[in-house]
């Protein structure tokens, strides 16, 4: 990763809902907290996970990480490069990600309802999105089956190859 | 029904009187049965014929060719999609070749809209479902303006086969014709001949290498410029002052 892709990464979590995000690559890690943060309640990224996992896990560190730090409820968007704990709650989750250069579409057209939002039970071949290219219309299934956690992306964006679009927690 | 020589496409055909969209139809198929690659699904009148997104495609019953076409192009990746696009383009081409509009008049308008001289006569809607990265089936709608006589004055520069040639065709034996076409063309693409129907695409291109006013979206700027092609990923590519310049789908636009 490098510097301007963690640029664009802070104001990404900056303008969303997200009160911390943790990345871990191959001899990398970030971690991101944002003016959104509460401390252990930062709910989104960690405990909306099946909590019976996350007691079943060997390193249930999360807790301790975040209990640790409500002194930086206030503080703005940080970045803390960690080595520790953190990691585990994304390593947790699974990334799917775009097949394919386009335009991003939560459902198959305005008056329909998304394919999928946070909390849903996806399995394989569920329809996930529709991603549009130089007027071909794509509708993406899933490759996996578990539970949406996160939308990484806005409706009716743009998406890259390869970019992230959900975050699933296995099933 | 349909009379047509094809090894696959059109040999099961579903005609529907009235329906909202071939499209919508054969995709509900899909999510039932196993439709056959080459299942056809044609209707007397849609009521809601769909172009890109939120757009609609207007049709006056009984008077054109509305289609869907159900293939399953599993031997392309995705980046390769366009090129799906671009054979279904030229098989629309050679229908109207067949019944004797020549090569000059008969474009195709980046992306897949299909003219005869500037205005426009048929329009293709893709859609693909995507598992494991491969096209595991794509429903082709087509839309063929054949016998209509007049068209409402908000549509931009309509047209129908019958405006062009002041003849009347009879839409079974057409869209027989355009089964064959489709297959010759998916089996080429099957074949891996990209670049084959690449070169015959770009060089059937509306304002092809001719230097026309063009709008650019972003800046609302008018430029001169000329096309040169497109790129894999199907966008323009014009040449504009000695500069080459790539454009998505609404990022220009042709003054016609």
């Amino acid at each position: 990763m490098d510097f301007s892709q963690i640029k664009e990464l802070i104001s990404l979590v900056q303008n969303s809902n997200i009160g911390e995000l943790n990345i871990k690559q191959k001899g990398f890690s970030l971690n991101i907290r944002t003016d959104k943060f509460v401390g252990s309640q930062a709910a989104t990224v960690v405990q909306t996970a099946a909590p019976a996992i996350q007691q079943a896990a060997p390193i249930p560190q999360a807790q301790p990480v975040q209990q640790a730090a409500p002194a930086a409820v206030e503080k703005p968007a940080t970045v803390t490069e960690t080595k520790a704990a953190p990691k585990e709650t994304a390593a947790k989750y699974v990334e799917i990600k775009s097949p394919m250069v386009g335009t991003f579409y939560r459902s198959a057209s305005p008056d329909k309802p998304a394919f999928v939002k946070v909390g849903d039970m996806i399995s394989v071949d569920t329809p996930i999105c529709l991603i549009e290219a130089m007027k071909l219309f794509n509708e993406v299934r899933s490759e996996i089956s578990g539970k949406i956690v996160k939308v990484l992306i806005e409706n009716s964006t743009p998406v890259e190859y390869d970019q992230p679009l959900f975050w699933v927690e296995p099933a | 029904m349909l009379n047509t020589d094809t090894l696959f496409v059109g040999q099961t055909a579903i005609y529907l009187p009235t329906i909202d969209s071939t499209n919508a139809y054969a995709k509900e198929l899909l999510t039932k049965n196993k439709p056959s690659a080459g299942t056809v699904i044609w209707a007397g009148q849609q009521t809601a014929g769909r172009g890109q997104v939120g757009s609609s495609w207007e049709t006056a019953p009984f008077q054109n060719l509305t289609a869907s076409f159900i293939l399953h192009p599993n031997f392309l990746e995705v980046n390769q999609q366009f090129a799906l696009n671009q054979a279904i383009a030229l098989a629309i081409r050679d229908l109207l070749l067949s019944i004797n509009l020549s090569n000059e008049r008969v474009k195709i308008k980046w992306p897949n809209d299909i003219y005869v001289d500037t205005d426009k006569v048929a329009g293709v809607l893709i859609e693909n479902v995507i598992e494991k990265s491969k096209i595991k089936h794509s429903i082709i709608g087509i839309g063929l303006n054949v016998n209509q006589s007049e068209f409402s004055p908000t549509l931009k520069n309509p047209t129908s086969l019958y405006q062009k040639t002041g003849k009347s065709f009879e839409i079974t034996q057409l869209l027989s014709e355009l089964c064959r076409f489709v297959e010759q063309h998916f089996l080429q693409l099957k074949a891996q001949k990209i670049s084959e129907l690449k070169a015959i695409y770009t060089q059937n291109l509306f304002r092809y290498q001719e230097i026309y006013n063009f709008q650019i979206a972003e800046s609302q700027e008018v430029i001169q410029a000329q096309i040169l092609g497109v790129s894999p990923a199907g966008k323009l590519i014009i040449q504009h002052e000695n500069q080459l310049r790539e454009f998505g789908l609404k990022e220009i636009q042709f003054i016609i």
